[in-house]
């Protein structure tokens, strides 16, 4: 498998020297599904003080195709209310679905929704998070998201 | 194209053998030639009984009358098509070949239309069909660099890369794998580059990183598209064929049937999706009596005595106990065994039918027996439909038996098997008479009363008569064979004729626009 070097790269990388110290691999037992607990890197007062669960799950297709991201309900790990987060943890963002492209790691995509958070001010879910949760598919790749508003 | 070129693509096989060559007319043809060689009147070589002697041989119309016109198309024709279509476009066009391949692809193989729209918008048609640039290009592999980092793989130190025009490198081996995927994909001039942006990986790229055996699959990708951008095309539908039928004649024209026949024999319609003769039934109506086979074949049920329609939804309903109060489960609908009535009229006091009205009886019985009536009538022809089809089959045992018997009299010495040769194609004969036949029953179902109907009714009776006359001489015994053998001979003969009429007094008609059907 080609891309494999690529994902044991990333994976060092990521465990040894993380973007920031908001952003921290738990747990990628195997190569394909990978753990990351990320707080904030501001002061957004929605946020400051929660630490989030992001699952990552890594195709075998990867790089040339988007990973499975989505954040992860625990104890002491919320869902983050976000008005593009829905609260079964899906999450519509255009990178990770028509806009991915191969440059993009793990690591950049948590530093995006890093920053999605950082710079909300909206205490809210979609609008439609009722409807999409109760026919959501277990992968939230199969959803067509029609992206939101992104300057929200 | 050049005079050696045209000069070299006559091997002297091709050449008549009284030598004589209309220059004019070769010229004229040159660029169909090529592709669309017309194949010489079609030989029974291929089949299991080797070359048929002329003065033996029972013509056999392999194909329906209408298609007459067809060409069989093998990997090879289908590859030197697509070629001579990429040079036309390449040469009038003065685009490199791969960039007038991936033009027809997009297009759906118009190569007119590729033409003038190239000639009339330019570079906008390379850019919307995924080539970002127009500067010449030359599909190389690049050495080793120290400044070049793969991204797909993040390795510095690669021996080989590969970009195209839009600059999205990474290293030979990534670009191998990421192609793989995406060709046994079914992936062919839709692949774009690994950097998911819009550039083409075009037809040379995919030649430099890929093996043979991806390349074949990847081809083959390509040629079925470009048998289904055609309409008057069609792929062979027989297993494993791997073989294309061309009409030379107009698909869409509805006044022709154009059944084609492979070099495997398997019989298709080049104008609708029913991969057999259909003769002489128009596709349209073909395609009707297959839905109503569909549809009916839960009512079939009807016909048994214990059961009685829903006199709502017709829903079959067999009664199982002795009460006489039924209710659908189809539809709901409560109704009395008795007189299939409206079971509330019947009050809840008792389960016997005692609310018998001459009037309301006689109504309920004429609309199940109006019901009834169409049921039978359809029972009429699908019974006779499916006789032959069932026959059919039985009549491909009797053709495994033909070698045998054909074996048995060469021993036997009565004849040679030059001399027996009439068997097979006799059985070829039955077959399509049957064929034939069974459609005949599909037609008269939806043939409206009119003074042309009993012609064909007469027509079709005739050619069931002598179907069923020939089809019993195959049960003698192989002994009575030769001495049976004019009776073959004038049975066939005539069996062909018949076909021949009854057909072709549909198409007339059908030319005619005609025929009235029933709606
Ligand atoms: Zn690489
Ligand atoms: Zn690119
Ligand atoms: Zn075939
Ligand atoms: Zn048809
Ligand atoms: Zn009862
Ligand atoms: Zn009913
Ligand atoms: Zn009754």
């Amino acid at each position: 498998m080609s891309y494999q070097r690529r994902i044991m790269k990333e994976l060092e990388r990521l465990k040894t020297a993380p973007p920031n110290s908001h952003i921290t691999l738990v747990e990628a037992n195997d190569l394909e599904t990978w753990q990351i607990d990320l707080e904030v890197n501001n002061d957004n007062p929605l946020y400051t003080g929660k630490t989030f669960r992001l699952q990552f799950i890594i195709g075998p297709n990867y790089p040339v195709e988007s990973p499975q991201v989505q954040f992860m309900p625990l104890p002491a790990r919320p869902i983050p209310i976000h008005p593009h987060i829905y609260s079964n943890g899906h999450i519509c963002l255009d990178i990770l679905g028509d806009e991915w492209t191969p440059v993009q790691t793990v690591a950049s995509v948590c530093i995006s929704l890093q920053s999605m958070l950082g710079s909300n001010d909206r205490d809210e879910r979609p609008p439609d998070d009722e409807r999409y949760i109760k026919h959501a598919p277990k992968n939230p790749k199969q959803t067509r998201f029609v992206y939101h508003d992104d300057t929200v | 194209m050049t005079d050696t070129d045209e000069s070299s693509q006559f091997d002297e096989e091709s050449y008549p053998s009284d030598g004589s060559l209309d220059y004019d007319s070769e010229d004229q043809d040159m660029e169909d030639s090529q592709f669309w060689e017309e194949d010489e009147e079609m030989e029974p070589s291929s089949d299991n009984f080797g070359a048929m002697s002329h003065s033996e041989a029972i013509q056999v119309d392999h194909t329906a009358l209408a298609a007459s016109s067809q060409r069989v198309l093998e990997p090879e024709d289908l590859l030197k098509g697509q070629a001579a279509d990429v040079a036309r476009v390449s040469e009038l066009t003065a685009l490199e070949p791969w960039r007038a391949e991936l033009l027809l692809w997009k297009d759906d193989w118009k190569v007119d239309h590729v033409i003038t729209k190239y000639l009339e918008q330019g570079e906008k048609v390379l850019r919307e069909a995924g080539m970002l640039s127009d500067d010449p290009v030359e599909f190389v592999i690049s050495k080793p660099r120290p400044d070049f980092m793969c991204f797909l793989c993040c390795d510095e130190d690669k021996a080989t890369s590969f970009k195209l025009a839009c600059g999205h490198e990474c290293c030979t081996e990534c670009y191998s794998h990421y192609l793989r995927g995406k060709i046994q994909e079914n992936g062919s001039l839709d692949i774009t580059c690994p950097m998911n942006c819009k550039e083409i990986v075009p037809k040379p790229a995919v030649m430099l990183l890929t093996d043979k055996k991806l390349q074949a699959k990847y081809q083959s990708t390509l040629c079925t598209r470009y048998v289904r951008a055609h309409n008057d095309m069609k792929w062979c539908p027989a297993p494993d064929c791997g073989k294309a039928v061309k009409a030379n004649i107009s698909v869409t024209d509805e006044s022709v049937i154009p059944i084609a026949e492979c070099n495997c024999h398997q019989q298709f319609c080049l104008a609708c999706n029913i991969d057999e003769d259909h003769l002489p039934c128009p596709c349209k109506v073909a395609a009707r009596w297959l839905e109503k086979l569909r549809d009916e074949s839960e009512t079939m049920t009807w016909m048994s005595v214990n059961t009685k329609p829903c006199p709502k939804c017709t829903n079959p309903i067999e009664k199982n106990g002795g009460c006489n109060h039924i209710n659908c489960t189809q539809c709901g609908n409560h109704f009395c065994w008795v007189c299939l009535g409206d079971w509330a009229k019947h009050g809840s006091s008792n389960y016997q039918c005692n609310m018998y009205s001459p009037e309301q009886a006689e109504e309920d019985q004429k609309s199940v027996n109006a019901k009834r009536e169409q049921l039978d009538r359809y029972m009429f022809f699908y019974t006779r439909y499916n006789n032959h089809r069932d026959s059919a089959k039985l009549d491909e045992k009797t053709y495994k038996n033909i070698t045998k018997t054909m074996e048995t009299l060469q021993k036997e010495g009565k004849m040679t098997w030059l001399e027996s040769r009439f068997l097979p194609s006799s059985f070829e004969i039955l077959r399509q008479s049957r064929q034939t036949l069974l459609w005949t029953y599909a037609f008269a179902f939806f043939l409206d009363a009119q003074p042309e109907r009993e012609i064909f009714l007469k027509n079709q009776e005739d050619l069931e008569l002598h179907t069923e006359g020939l089809s019993e001489l195959f049960e003698y015994k192989w002994d009575r064979i030769p001495g049976a053998k004019v009776n073959f001979l004038d049975k066939c003969s005539y069996l062909k004729s018949r076909r021949q009429k009854l057909v072709e007094h549909v198409m007339k008609g059908m030319e005619e626009r005609n025929w009235k059907f029933l709606n």
